[in-house]
């Protein structure tokens, strides 16, 4: 189990970074990251035991960019204590911080939720 | 057990399925995969439907079987991330469902878990925590010098968290208590070894309060229509992500002049 969560996350780490190697922004390379790790696991879920629908959450724990978050909250303060001529600076550092993190958390999260609305988990017939 | 040649009261399956509810939020679960996993169960002890509505500190569950119904609330407990705990859940879910188990007998197995569950190891716990961090902040381009304080700052960190968690105290407190302290130890190290980065360094070891498995099921509840419960959970990610800041800036104000 450990083995397969190391996986997850190792294969959504790589696609990420291939994917900012290739330009684009930590929004869109998250969302690529996701989406591989999502549909792969739902591809592969019927040669997973019991743990399948976990195991994509698992690999974007990585992904979640609580760094980014930490210092857009930060930047946030700074402007309490700010001089007149730095509040702009410090206000645009960090709102674009927290924006950076909203899109990259919609990103995974709406990445994630594909492959599950396509191709949902079987459930039982209710007689 | 089959559903043709004996049914369990429907207080006992409603019963069951609030327990199955609760662990499962407790474990981390999102709320789409406890609707199904209930539904699932239900259906396998004879329900003809199963509706589920799940609140960030409350579940409720409807049962119908024909012209009988069941209505039942019940508490959830203090959410967390148990890997674990969700594996041996859905190990008696899946029993029940192929008739290996009956509903008396799997509300006991359920009921045991969280004793017959073992977690791992406290200082295996810390040290993975604490090498993890240092490897985020040699990705985010902290220099050796500061990899060995970054590890032992959150290390550290994580027993302080989980010897508060065992006493109870208010998880908001704990993250705020957990990020200074790691964070400062961490300057501190990082200062006395030379490092280049010691800020960036702080951050990295505040890392391991970031709630990443809350923060996913957010938007997963968000995008599968469960609103209310995605805005409790944020709401709640919000506040833990404010309080480790306010660690972290005490701590990097206290060690780290200039900042």
């Amino acid at each position: 189990m450990i083995l397969q969560c190391f996986c997850s996350g190792a294969v959504a780490l790589a696609v990420r970074t291939a994917g900012q190697a290739a330009n684009l922004n930590l929004a869109e390379a998250s969302f690529f990251a996701a989406l591989v790790v999502a549909t792969a696991e739902r591809v592969l879920q019927q040669f997973q035991s019991s743990h399948g629908s976990i195991l994509s959450l698992v690999g974007c724990i990585p992904m979640v960019p609580g760094s980014i978050a930490a210092r857009g909250l930060m930047n946030l303060y700074a402007l309490l204590r700010a001089h007149p001529n730095e509040e702009i600076l410090a206000a645009a550092d960090g709102m674009r911080n927290l924006l950076e993190v909203t899109f990259t958390l919609a990103a995974i999260g709406t990445a994630l939720a594909i492959p599950r609305l396509i191709y949902p988990k079987k459930t039982p017939q209710l007689s | 057990m089959n559903g043709a040649t004996y049914l369990p009261p429907l207080s006992d399956v409603a019963r069951l399925s609030l327990s199955i509810g609760r662990l499962f939020m407790e474990s981390g679960e999102s709320g789409r995969v406890i609707h199904e996993e209930i539904s699932g169960t239900a259906c396998a002890l004879g329900c003809g439907s199963a509706e589920v509505y799940c609140q960030h500190a409350a579940i409720i569950v409807t049962l119908r079987r024909g012209e009988e119904f069941c209505v039942q609330m019940g508490k959830v407990g203090e959410h967390g991330v148990n890997l674990r705990r969700s594996e041996a859940i859905r190990d008696i879910l899946r029993r029940v469902a192929s008739g290996d188990l009956e509903c008396s007998a799997a509300q006991i197995e359920l009921d045991d878990i969280p004793h017959t569950i073992r977690s791992y190891p406290v200082w295996l716990v810390c040290l993975c925590t604490g090498l993890a961090c240092g490897a985020f902040g040699r990705l985010f381009g902290v220099d050796w010098p500061a990899f060995v304080p970054v590890v032992i700052g959150a290390a550290t960190g994580q027993w302080i968290r989980h010897a508060l968690i065992a006493w109870k105290q208010n998880i908001f407190i704990t993250a705020g208590i957990v990020s200074f302290c790691s964070a400062f130890l961490t300057g501190l190290g990082a200062r006395l070894l030379g490092s280049l980065h010691p800020a960036t360094a702080t951050v990295a070891a505040v890392l391991l309060l970031v709630p990443g498995v809350a923060v996913l099921n957010t938007q997963m509840d968000a995008i599968e229509g469960k609103p209310n419960l995605a805005a409790a959970r944020g709401l709640r990610v919000m506040y833990l992500l404010v309080f480790m800041t306010l660690g972290l800036v005490g701590a990097q104000r206290l060690i780290l002049p200039g900042m």
